[in-house]
């Protein structure tokens, strides 16, 4: 716009000079006050441009910049490209667990203690920027970082000038992409070193110079007198995310989860199970689906396989009933548990260390001999379990079929013998039936056996496995007494039968 | 593996030796339906005391039927194996 303007005046410059001179005085005084407005008009679109500078009451008050997420990995390039480094990664919500993860070898004891009571009653900060990775012909390169500093105690002091600000006394930590492996890693970066977080004052428009503060927790913030600008939060709205904890139990084709605990009070869980490709990732749609109402005490899910193969189960939670909200300090997301299914019986806990955010691999049947170091017995001890383990799991590979192989055989089976031997197999299918039956209705105590008849002329049937339902209060005092009257009726009849073989002698 | 192997083979024997064999006609129906209502009069108590015992004490309850109405056979069986020990 000022550009154009100051053309536009030269123009007209040149335009005068070509003029006569007895109208050069009209002319003169038109383009005086031509220049007046454009030069009025330049000044008006200058101050609403850079508004934010001229409405700064101090000298402090752009040295606080604020952002609402973290965000490391990725960044863009000055030409547009994406530099070629981690995916770009939001950190906002996740920074605490990554940090703090046990497999995170810098986050030793004695920081884990301090950066908890930094948490608990001290001073801490996160702030993000860009790293410069390199200059090339279409412009520089680079990725973005976050900072984590904290302090145990709440002498973490910020000092602030016009240009930057800096905080001492921190611990620094830095959350960076790593170029090999191109995945997020965490280093420790010194301590107690006065760090500036805010742009450096070489490069005051360079965008890749400023920091953007995310939280800075800290009762020491020493800010100047006449400050107007963004003031540092000093109750950071920090989510803590959590997972649904469950217990599982693979049992041939049957699987058995129960919740234990993490999600809030007003929330049910949503079971879903899918389809998994070779690598363990869920497939398609969910074969099977089933809310788990923690309201009404039955949050956790029994389900049969149909088929062996692998399967992913996704416990996602929402709240239930609707109108209740999951409390906003909760940042609840799914668990998703890989399952293998191949007639084998193991169990799993969400809790275990096959679980990352969220996310729980195949329970291995074998232990991690590398856990034990330079203990020669306990290796040795170790490596003999695995071998016992491996051996049993190729023993049942090759002496115990696979179930659903049994049921096709079976039924193949039957069937032809059926066919061919006609009447002669009805009795041993009887036989057969019958046993089935049994097993059946023993392990299934759901029953049908009806009494119906006529009495005082009216039709009546009462179905005598029903009893539960229509005597709901005496039906457990009746089964005590039946249960209790049998052991006593056992318990005469084996003395009387004892009595009766020594007599016999 | 070996089993499923073994079964195979069971099961080519079986329908090869019977292949060569007429297929023979089946009972009547009347006759079938016979058979289905006896197993579902056996069936239905068995479906009661598994109601009312629960599947876990019928079990225990119907193995010690059993033992109590063989206690004499294994009280002669028991007795045999101590006196063999005894020499």
């Amino acid at each position: 716009m000022r550009i154009s303007n100051f053309r536009n005046l030269i123009n007209r410059k040149y335009d005068l000079r070509s003029k006569s001179s007895s109208s050069v005085s009209l002319v003169g005084r038109k383009s005086c006050l031509l220049l007046a407005l454009l030069f009025g008009l330049s000044s008006i679109v200058s101050l609403v441009s850079y508004s934010t500078d001229v409405s700064a009451a101090s000298a402090y008050d752009n040295a606080y910049l604020s952002t609402d997420n973290v965000k490391v990995g990725l960044s863009v390039g000055d030409s547009g490209s994406p530099s070629l480094y981690c995916n770009d990664t939001d950190i906002s919500k996740s920074w605490v667990s990554f940090i703090t993860d046990e497999s995170n070898p810098w986050f030793d004891a004695d920081k884990k203690a301090e950066f908890n009571s930094a948490l608990d009653n001290g001073s801490w900060g996160v702030s993000n920027h860009y790293t410069t990775t390199s200059y090339t012909e279409e412009g520089r390169y680079g990725r973005k970082v976050a900072y984590v500093y904290f302090n145990g105690t709440q002498q973490m002091p910020m000092t602030w000038s016009n240009r930057y600000i800096t905080i001492s006394n921190a611990t620094v930590l830095v959350i960076d992409c790593n170029a090999t492996t191109h995945e997020l890693t965490a280093y420790y970066d010194g301590s107690n070193l006065t760090r500036a977080f805010s742009y450096n004052p070489v490069y005051e428009t360079d965008p890749w110079s400023k920091t953007y503060n995310f939280f800075m927790n800290t009762t020491a913030q020493n800010i100047p007198e006449g400050y107007e600008g963004t003031v540092p939060p000093t109750t950071p709205d920090i989510k803590t995310r959590v997972h649904p904890d469950l217990e599982y139990q693979v049992k041939n084709r049957d699987l058995k989860v129960q919740y234990l605990k993490n999600i809030p009070n007003a929330s049910r869980i949503n079971w879903q199970i899918f389809n998994a490709d070779d690598e363990g990732i869920s497939t398609g749609d969910p074969i099977y689906e089933k809310f788990g109402n923690q309201i009404s005490n039955n949050p956790n899910l029994d389900y049969k396989f149909e088929k062996q193969g692998k399967y992913v189960l996704v416990a996602g939670v929402e709240s239930y009933p609707p109108f209740l909200p999951i409390p906003p300090e909760l940042d609840v997301q799914p668990r998703v548990v890989q399952l293998n299914i191949d007639g084998t019986s193991y169990e799993g806990n969400t809790e275990g260390e096959e679980c990352d955010d969220g996310y729980c691999q195949v329970v291995s049947p074998l232990e991690d001999c590398g856990t034990y170091g330079t203990d020669l017995i306990g290796g040795i001890g170790c490596q003999f379990r695995n071998f016992l383990v491996s051996l049993g799991i190729a023993m049942r590979f090759l002496f115990i079929p696979n179930p659903d192989f049994i049921e096709d055989y079976w039924t193949d089976i039957t069937e032809f013998m059926s066919n061919k031997l006609g009447f002669l197999y009805g009795g041993i299918a009887f036989i057969v039936t019958l046993l089935t039956n049994a097993i059946t209705a023993t392990a299934n105590p759901d029953c049908v056996l009806t009494f119906a008849g006529k009495l005082w002329g009216q039709d009546f049937a009462v179905n005598g496995c029903a009893m539960q339902q229509t005597f709901p209060a005496f039906f457990p005092m009746m089964q005590t007494l039946v249960i209790g009257g049998t052991v006593v009726v056992l318990i005469f009849a084996a003395q009387r039968k004892y009595h009766e073989v020594l007599e016999q002698r | 593996m070996i089993t499923q192997a073994v079964l195979y083979a069971l099961n080519a024997v079986v329908t090869t030796l019977l292949g060569f064999l007429p297929s023979l006609p089946s009972f009547p129906d009347t006759v079938t339906s016979a058979l289905s209502t006896i197993n579902s009069i056996i069936i239905a108590p068995i479906h009661l005391i598994s109601y009312l015992y629960t599947p876990l004490i019928a079990a225990f309850v119907f193995g010690l039927i059993l033992v109590i109405l063989n206690f004499d056979n294994i009280y002669k069986l028991v007795m045999f194996v101590m006196h063999k020990v005894r020499g």
